[in-house]
């Protein structure tokens, strides 16, 4: 049976919070909270610190938070769900604080797999166990997704020793062409950091590899699955069979960074 | 607004924050420029706002990804 509505958006906020909490706390970094914000202090490369929630207060509270922003005791980056907040965002604003992003928060309950062949028969599907496979599986992400920023290997083998993070990939002439990672907490397994090669995207790799590692899951018994995708990604999900039940804005104080 | 006055202004902006070694043309985009990734993206554009006094909407801080699309929207929002 289907969940409630307010439970889907409860499981998909809180998958991508457990996700950022467990990075953080294996990176050896505190978590902590703020007038029933939950924030997460991550100096381990590729994600930020960011403050996650919100509260019936927000607007009061943002002389507070921003304050707290500025001398450094709360991270400079704020995600929140909630879908056309024109008031706290006017407020934000006047508080440098600015929306940056949103992301849509997506749903699915699924007991039997996808099956889907690959799009290319020279593509090979599979589940990075080594610390030398996910070194290379670091190379891609490094430059097909988070351009710019230094993906810090040592934490990526935490997480694979990790039963919670698991990471699948692609292969194509024994080299990775394609990433995604998986990370499970209470039943529900969020998916993370989707990424194909420039040369080989809009050939429906990033779909395959999405349904194979689900397949994988479902088989293991996990039928609740969440992601945050932006607006590129939206088409590609709705397909797979997600929904959109939620929507996170995604805000930064400048100068703060 | 004169077009080559906007493009001053972007250009003043751009090497301010990426270093004068960059080359700077309409065509110029964030994967040709190193440090212009999506977070220093919105430095320059709200630097951009300030010194044109008005706001991008956040599909069009999204969907600017070179030096020609900032100017046609600031061209768009200057010209009336």
């Amino acid at each position: 049976m289907e969940h409630s509505e307010k439970h889907k958006i409860s499981r998909t906020e809180k998958n991508l919070f457990l996700f950022y909490h467990d990075i953080s706390t294996l990176s050896g970094i505190s978590c902590g909270k703020y007038e029933g914000l939950n924030y997460v202090m991550n100096t381990a490369g590729v994600w930020p610190s960011f403050i996650l929630g919100q509260t019936g207060s927000d607007v009061t509270n943002l002389p507070a938070v921003s304050g707290l922003i500025k001398k450094g005791v709360l991270p400079s980056f704020w995600i929140r769900n909630a879908t056309n907040d024109e008031k706290f965002e006017r407020t934000a604003l006047s508080y440098g604080i600015r929306k940056i992003n949103e992301w849509q928060g997506m749903y699915l309950e699924r007991d039997y797999q996808y099956d889907m062949q690959p799009p290319d028969g020279n593509l090979v599907f599979s589940e990075i166990i080594t610390n030398n496979e996910l070194d290379s599986w670091l190379k891609l992400i490094g430059t097909e997704l988070i351009t710019g920023k230094k993906a810090h290997p040592w934490l990526f083998h935490k997480l694979l020793a990790s039963k919670k993070f698991r990471f699948f990939c692609a292969k194509k002439a024994g080299k990775i062409v394609s990433t995604l990672l998986t990370y499970s907490s209470d039943k529900i397994t969020g998916i993370y950091m989707v990424s194909t090669r420039k040369d080989l995207r809009g050939k429906s790799i990033g779909t395959w590899i999405t349904k194979s590692a689900m397949d994988i899951l479902i088989s293991e018994g996990n039928n609740i699955f969440v992601l945050h995708s932006t607006h590129k990604g939206l088409t590609v999900y709705r397909k797979i069979g997600f929904t959109q039940v939620c929507l996170f804005g995604i805000y930064w104080m400048l100068e703060q960074v | 607004m004169e077009h080559s006055y906007i493009i001053s202004k972007v250009k003043k902006i751009f090497h301010s924050l990426f270093g004068e070694h960059n080359e700077f043309n309409e065509d110029t985009s964030s994967s040709d420029v190193h440090g212009w990734d999506s977070l220093k993206h919105v430095v320059f554009i709200s630097k951009i706002e300030e010194e044109f006094g008005f706001r991008f909407s956040l599909d069009e801080m999204q969907e600017t990804t070179t030096i020609g699309d900032i100017c046609r929207i600031i061209d768009s929002k200057t010209t009336l």
